[in-house]
């Protein structure tokens, strides 16, 4: 600690800071531009010029930038001194010579932080006489929008883009007041994370066109805490939505980070930010439907899809009502299929309707036993998931298999961050502080030890120092050796191999960090990698050893929870095939043809009554007898578990349209009907529970009951009626506009708004609107600060923890030390990759992982649906030639639905076909014999294709 | 051979008047060429940074630090033992400085036994000469030199057969003037934009790829070979005031002859541009002048008889600079000769911090306003802002703040000037200057 | 305007030259720049393709060679005329007269600076001050320095390259 002395008050700061963080972390206002929290600091800007007085009798003092400033134990400085803030406003007068001044037709205004600098160093007036520099601007794909002539130069972009997350297509061009910031050519922004390039951006160059399309200032948007669904991570999202009052359905309008500093920090993957206009597609369901047997006299329902029909809410209640009372009364039984990709409160729900012993996960086998096994190998207390800090932090990092840049993206973006551990090791040792970015990058120094084995080519492999891109099997020998290896006493050696250099890498490391998932779907795979992480462990000093495993789902670990590792989709298809009692499956936001292939999938359901609660109007509720509208992810207040084994809670950001209802709602509704004619809920206790479930908390609380794990979720997150300081917290900003004009067309008087009765929150702009330091807080806005940046105000410090300390809570996995996980006992599978060698006239298939293309929700929204490419079957080279294969051909491959378009590359696993997962059915298993393949169309080079 | 401590032209001794090729190795050797250097290599580098300190040597790319007091930041032997660099900053393009070429084209070998002192100094084994792309003479004979004496066992592995190498390598520039400031100059020689970099860390400590590095002017490291050979006191003994050294000063403008010679430290003014430079053509007189290249103060004519030394020119408030004088005489627009100095600015700008980015085309659009006749008396308050907005310590290099400096001095010293051409509305000197330059 | 020379792929001096830069450095990076600079000496300008075909020899991203191209004022990202002349207009050669030439050049040729001549000859150019200041103004026509210009030396030199360039045709 040191203290320092700003305009002639005492300061306690952490010394060795720069002191532009140190004001910011003290709440003092200090404008800035190029300096970012996460990124540190450059000085281009000039922005935050303050006074620093040598001594107590220095009364002239010299201007200094603070960021570039490390604070020192009785350092003197004034941020008031007119020196400094005549400075301050004349930097801003010439950032603005060029400036469009269009905040009115610009989608940064209202919360743009060159807006807010401009209002903070009080400049007003124009002395420019001169012409403004122009420039062209460029299509940078569907995502984001470029206006260049908005630009101050201050270069965060690019440190973001290109130093921060590793992208290759943006750039600074030109030099002197010409500089342009954008692509060589025009195209789509190549980086996963160019999303973020909307919030980096202290003005208005690089916005979120998603958003531009139903563009509404910031102030006008409805917020709540959410938690992104795209995929295990669990990163915070700030949704925004709005009623245009015009019956539009489509309310929310985009997704902003939510800064949780052990998850996201400041930033998201593209996948999470894009990914919400699901939730708008035009295929969302919002009514209840129900199948018909009326004949029509044209259909687009093709195959063993029904003609389905709206029906009222409450005759589709009464329909599922009607069924239930047909299995209390043991005329019918009823299945329900639990989702890992909504939360666990709706789980339990359908657990508690059909019996613990009737709930099925909506995963196949071999996931369960993929999710059972990561789950059974974290309950090891030598092994930890890290936080993104800790992973930040890792100074030897051994990916096996899991493809983290599309699996867990921002994982992976901590894994970049990492890389550079060495080079901050050196900027140590040179007494470089480490904010200071560009000094720190400069410096040459060896890499932190990062080896990825993998199945192809991943956006890690830049950073790698090593990289084996092998088939699943190879990747299991690889890790066992690995294993071996560091049984091994170190032996000098001249000229090391991989497995030498990694072992010794992993024995040297401070902080070893492995990362696997379920990804690859080999068992084997994460055994081994469990294995390794464990005598990793062993010899390390603190007898831990990090292991992030990538879960596929934003509440995988949830679903396992609560789930039996026997009952699965498998298992499932075959209970009802010995069976003939009529049975009503009850699918919970599950597509059984993602899940399954086809033609098992219209097994599964040709002799069921199918019930469907989901989002979108998808292959499983086309064939559907009755379909319910369920709430989204950001439509509904629950809990999910990340990859990490947080539980977190997701708030309603706004309530969805229609009859859209969170599922818990829907089979409840449907236990009270069931009650009321059953005569009251006493009388049918298995039900009674449920119907009289009206706060999401009271489900909650039942499953910290039920499930030991689960306990925390008890704490989680405030009652429904709780109050902060006598009151709710508003979801509207204070500045919320048009309320009582919106609906005006249909009714003059004010509409009451809706009651939220899960969260003491209300869907107007009573109430608390910075919850400050409560969970509940989202508005990130300060006086003065309308922008992102207003983050700072709420955190102990700059990039600290948010004040009320970091929300969400560890799952209380049973602790068990496990002697070796080669025992596991797994489901019986057959040759998961990992397993079956492949021969010389078969193939494995391996799973391929796409940002966009493998999220099941993110590729119905309109923008990532628009890049998304047909599916493909990729080849190694040597085996595309030896099949006559060439890149563009299209081919099938028998007993499997669909056409593939081959892809060819020389980083692809030989012997292997790699499918990208989640286009449609799963992965084919067994082998694929060479003779299965057919060649549909060829593309030959020079022929027509 | 004796060695002649008379010498008062060590920098240009061997350059034969009437001649214009580069002085061969053969005739650098029988003038005790590479000497110096011998003789460096039987000292403790430190004693030799302790000598070229005590000399008093003082960088001549225009900031006249002390260069063995700059050397001796290089993080000794015991404390690093990697690789370090040495740098010869040969980017010459500060608007009116002409004195580098002259070294670089005439007598290479001085730079390279220069060079190799200042290495073997530091502890360096690779060397690199930034040299600008407009020299393709200096090119041509810079590498033709380094091959001579790499053949010679003079650069390269084993020099003299003993056990110091060194390796020089010849970097042609791409452009621009930033490329210059020497923390700029080390991001153009890793290949990337040619930004500056932040100080501290102070390339002796952190320079090429991390490693320590020294960068040193043409000029500074030829003064090397001859200090190493005739000591410290002799090299004091140079100059005229409290500077040592020789120098090469140039004068440039309407003078008689223009030209560039070695004069002694503290020369005074009126020396080099009188006597030298035969003083003002017929028909022209003094009205100012730039000491020591465009980023540098104007000074008047009341300063001719200062000395021409870092600390003297200094208190009159300006700087030696490049020691290349820029005589403005009384016909030719001051204001005109600004705006050209702003317009160069401007353009070289790195475009890396906004005081400099976005102040200096402000300022060329105010002084085009000027002379074009439409200016007005609150210009020169928002010119006198502009620059004190460029001042040192408020942009991330120097570049700025050496544009600031002839701006600034000119609104003291032409204020005349500019009210007229505010209150006559067109430029006095129309008839003489000729009409604005077209630019890109 | 000259053709753009064929592009697509280097030739072997150039790739050999730039391989012999890379003995200079211990990394790689530094090449990028040197094979602008190698490229334009064979080429005159570096054009898209042949900014393709370097990154894809030296496997950078396009775009940060097209970020250096673009830095750097002695790379040519545009199609410049047979004759580049650098016409100095820093201070020196201001006072001593230097938009004068450029104005004869301008009536000689019809040509500013940026501009080629429509038969594709010359290609006027400002630049930094060239380090011949007593001997203002001066203008570097390719590897040649032409010294206290006046218009009866311009007018010779432009008859002269223009000679030596039709006789070439
Ligand atoms: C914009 C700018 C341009 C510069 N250009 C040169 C140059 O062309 N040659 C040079 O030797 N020094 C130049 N310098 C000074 C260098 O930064 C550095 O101080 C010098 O090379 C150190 O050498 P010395 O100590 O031998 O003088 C420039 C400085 C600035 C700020
Ligand atoms: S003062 Fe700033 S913008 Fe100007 S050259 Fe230096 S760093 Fe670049
Ligand atoms: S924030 Fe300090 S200089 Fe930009």
């Amino acid at each position: 600690m040191a203290t320092i002395t700003i305009d002639h008050r005492p300061y306690e700061v952490d010394d060795g800071q720069n002191l532009l963080s140190a004001c910011l972390s003290l709440k003092i206002n200090l404008p800035y531009f190029c300096w970012h929290p996460a990124m540190g600091s450059v000085g281009a800007c000039r922005q935050c010029a303050v006074v620093h007085f040598k001594s107590a009798e220095d009364t002239r003092g010299r201007l200094v930038m603070a960021c570039m400033t490390p604070v020192n134990h009785g350092d003197l400085y004034s941020i008031n001194a007119p020196e400094a803030q005549v400075f301050r406003a004349g930097i801003i007068e010439n950032l603005m010579t060029n400036h469009p001044h269009d905040c009115p037709v610009c989608e940064e205004g209202g919360e743009c932080h060159l807006q807010d600098m401009t209002l903070m160093t009080a400049h007003t007036q124009r002395r420019f006489e001169g012409l403004k520099r122009t420039h062209k601007n460029q299509y940078l794909g569907p995502f984001i929008n470029h206006e260049m002539n908005r630009c101050i130069t201050c270069y965060r972009c690019v440190r973001f883009y290109q130093d921060y997350a590793g992208g290759t297509d943006l750039h600074a061009f030109g030099r002197n007041h010409q500089i342009y910031f954008g692509r060589q050519e025009n195209g789509q922004l190549k980086n996963g994370f160019s999303g973020n390039l909307t919030e980096v951006c202290p003005t208005g160059v690089f916005t979120d066109k998603t958003f531009s399309r139903r563009f509404v200032r910031k102030w006008d948007l409805q917020t709540a805490p959410s938690v992104c669904e795209h995929c295990g991570v669990g990163c915070n999202t700030a949704p925004g939505a709005r009623d245009d009052g015009k019956g539009d359905p489509r309310k929310l309008r985009r997704v902003v980070n939510l800064y949780h500093r052990d998850i996201n920090g400041y930033f998201l993957c593209d996948r999470g930010r894009f990914g919400y206009e699901y939730t708008n597609s035009p295929q969302r369901l919002y009514q209840p439907l129900s199948a018909t047997s009326e004949p029509l006299i044209c259909t687009t329902a093709n195959g063993e899809e029904k003609i389905q029909q709206p029906l009222a809410p409450g005759d589709a209640i009464a329909c599922f009502a009607d069924l239930v009372d047909e299995a209390l009364h043991n005329k019918r039984r009823l299945i329900g299929v639990g989702s890992p990709r909504t939360s666990l409160e709706n789980n339990f729900a359908l657990q508690t309707l059909v019996g613990r012993e009737n709930f099925y996960a909506g995963v196949s086998a071999r996931e369960m036993a993929l999710l059972k096994l990561s789950d059974q190998i974290l309950q090891d207390p030598q092994l930890y998931s890290p936080t993104t800090p800790e992973i930040e932090q890792a100074d030897a990092v051994v990916i096996l298999g899991e493809d983290i840049s599309n699996s867990a993206p921002r994982i992976a973006l901590a894994v970049r961050q990492a890389a550079r551990q060495v080079q901050r090791q050196r900027a140590d040792a040179l007494h470089i502080p480490q904010w200071q970015d560009a000094s720190v990058r400069e410096l040459e120094s060896g890499s932190t030890p990062i080896f990825i084995a993998s199945v192809e080519q991943t956006d890690l492999d830049d950073i790698a120092t090593d990289v084996l891109h092998t088939a699943p099997q190879a990747i299991v020998e690889f890790t066992k050796q690995l294993t071996a290896q560091l049984h091994v006493a170190s032996t000098p050696e001249d000229k090391p191999g991989t497995l030498e250099k990694v072992a010794a890498a992993l024995r040297a490391a401070k902080n070893p960090l492995i990362v696997c998932g379920t990804g690859l779907l080999s068992q084997p795979l994460l055994a081994a990698a469990a294995q390794l992480a464990q005598t990793v462990a062993c010899q390390h000093s603190s007898k831990r050893c990090a292991l992030y495993l990538a879960f596929p789902d934003t509440n995988s670990v949830g679903l396992v929870q609560v789930s039996s590792a026997t009952r699965n989709l498998d298992s499932l298809s075959q209970l009802l095939d010995n069976s003939d009692i009529p049975t009503t499956l009850i699918a919970l936001e599950t597509d059984f043809y993602r899940q399954m292939h086809t033609s098992a999938a219209d097994k599964l359901l040709a002799d069921v009554q199918l019930i469907h609660l989901d989002l979108l109007h998808n292959a499983t509720a086309r064939r559907a007898d009755l379909v319910f509208p369920a709430a989204a992810t950001p439509e509904s207040e629950g809990t999910l578990i990340n990859s990490a084994g947080l539980a977190q809670r997701h708030y309603c950001v706004y309530e969805g349209s229609g009859y859209i209802q969170e599922s818990w709602r829907w089979l409840a509704n449907v236990a009270a009907a069931c009650a009321a004619r059953a005569g009251g809920v006493e009388k049918i206790p298995q039900l009674g529970e449920i119907a009289r479930w009206e706060h999401v908390t009271q489900l909650s609380d039942a499953l910290a009951h039920a499930y030991p794990p689960l306990a925390p979720l008890a704490e989680l997150g405030p009652e429904w009626n709780a109050l902060l300081d006598g009151e709710r917290v508003a979801r509207q900003p204070h500045r919320y506009s048009g309320r009582t004009a919106l609906y005006a067309e249909t009714a003059v008087a004010e509409q009451p708004p809706p009651r939220d009765s899960d969260a003491p929150m209300n869907f107007s702009m009573e109430g608390i609107p910075f919850a400050g330091r409560d969970p509940l807080q989202t508005h990130n806005w300060a006086p003065g600060w309308n922008s992102n940046q207003a983050v700072h105000k709420f955190l102990t410090q700059v990039t600290g923890e948010i004040q009320g300390g970091s929300s969400g809570l560890y799952l209380q996995r049973e602790p068990e030390t496990f002697e070796t996980f080669e025992t596991f006992e797994t489901f019986d599978h057959t040759a998961s990759p990992g397993e079956a060698q492949a021969e010389s006239d078969t193939f494995v298939p391996v799973p391929l992982q796409r940002l966009f293309g493998s999220g099941e929700l993110s590729n119905a929204a309109e923008a990532i649906a628009s890049v998304l490419r047909e599916p493909v079957a990729q080849f190694h080279i040597d085996d595309a030639q030896r099949l006559q294969l060439n890149s563009g051909d299209y081919v099938r491959f028998r007993g499997f639905a669909g056409k593939f378009q081959v892809t060819v590359g020389d980083a692809a696993a030989p012997g292997c076909i790699g499918f990208i997962t989640g286009y449609t059915s799963p992965l084919p298993t067994g082998t694929l014999p060479a003779g299965d393949i057919e060649r549909v169309t060829s593309n030959t080079p020079g022929g027509s294709g | 051979m004796r060695i002649d401590t008379s010498l008062r032209t060590p920098l240009t001794k061997n350059i034969r008047a009437g001649t214009s090729g580069a002085v061969p190795l053969d005739d650098y050797r029988k003038n005790g060429g590479y000497r110096g250097l011998q003789k460096a290599l039987t000292m403790p580098p430190r004693d030799i940074s302790k000598l070229v300190q005590d000399a008093g040597l003082r960088g001549r790319g225009g900031a006249g630090f002390n260069t063995g007091l700059k050397w001796s930041f290089v993080p000794s032997q015991e404390d690093y033992s990697g690789q370090r660099y040495l740098v010869c900053n040969a980017d010459e393009m500060e608007p009116g400085a002409f004195k580098d070429r002259y070294l670089l084209e005439r007598d290479p070998h001085l730079l390279l036994e220069g060079m190799a002192i200042a290495a073997r100094a530091i502890g360096a084994t690779r060397a690199y000469i930034f040299l600008r792309g407009e020299y393709p003479l200096a090119a041509e004979r810079l590498r033709s030199a380094i091959a001579e004496a790499e053949s010679a066992s003079l650069l390269g592995p084993g020099v003299f057969g003993g056990k110091f190498s060194l390796q020089v390598h010849l970097h042609r520039s791409a452009g621009n003037y930033i490329c210059g400031e020497e923390t700029a100059l080390l991001n153009a020689l890793e290949g990337k934009r040619a930004i500056p970099r932040a100080k501290p860390p102070f390339p002796q400590v952190s320079g090429l790829w991390g490693c320590p590095t020294v960068v040193n002017n043409v000029e500074t490291l030829c003064n090397l070979p001859h200090l190493l050979m005739l000591g410290a006191e002799w090299y004091r003994s140079l100059g005229r005031g409290k500077n040592a050294g020789s120098k090469l000063f140039g004068v440039s403008g309407r003078v008689k002859t223009p030209g560039l010679w070695e004069l002694p430290m503290g020369t005074p003014i009126r020396e080099i541009v009188e006597q030298c430079g035969g003083g003002m053509q017929p028909g022209y007189q003094l009205r100012g002048l730039l000491p020591g290249g465009g980023s540098t103060d104007f000074l008047g004519p009341q300063h001719l008889d200062l000395a021409m030394d870092y600390d003297v020119i200094g208190k009159a408030g300006s700087r030696m600079g490049t020691g290349t004088i820029l005589v403005l005489d009384d016909k030719t627009c001051p204001v005109g000769l600004v705006l050209n100095l702003q317009r160069f600015f401007a353009r070289e700008s790195c475009g890396w911090c906004t005081p400099c980015r976005d102040g200096l085309p402000w300022v060329v659009d105010i002084l085009e306003r000027i002379e074009q006749g439409h200016g007005k008396k609150q210009d020169l308050d928002l010119l006198q802002e502009l620059a004190h907005r460029m001042g040192p310590g408020k942009t991330f290099c120097a570049l700025a703040p050496g544009a600031a400096e002839p701006l600034e001095s000119s609104l003291n010293l032409f204020l005349a000037d500019y009210v007229a051409h505010i209150e006559q509305g067109s430029c006095p000197y129309a008839q003489n200057t000729a009409p604005l330059m077209e630019t890109i | 305007m000259p053709e753009p020379p064929p592009i697509q792929q280097l030739s072997a001096d150039e790739i050999a030259e730039i391989e012999h830069e890379a003995a200079a450095y211990p990394t790689r990076q530094p090449l990028g720049l040197e094979a602008l600079r190698i490229v334009q000496q064979y080429r005159g300008w570096v054009s898209d393709g042949a900014l393709q075909a370097l990154a894809h020899y030296l496997k950078v991203p396009v775009a940060e060679l097209d970020s250096l191209a673009t830095y750097y004022q002695l790379i040519f990202r545009q199609p410049v005329g047979r004759e580049v002349m650098l016409l100095c207009n820093s201070a020196s050669c201001w006072v001593m007269g230097c938009s004068r030439v450029q104005k004869h050049i301008r009536q000689q040729l019809n040509i500013g600076p940026g501009e080629t001549t429509a038969d594709g000859i010359f290609t006027l150019l400002e630049t930094p001050c060239l380090g011949d200041c007593d001997k203002a103004p001066v203008m570097m026509v390719g590897t040649e320095m032409h010294r206290q210009l006046d218009s009866e030396k311009i007018d010779a030199l432009i008859r002269a390259l223009r000679e030596r360039h039709h006789s070439e045709d």
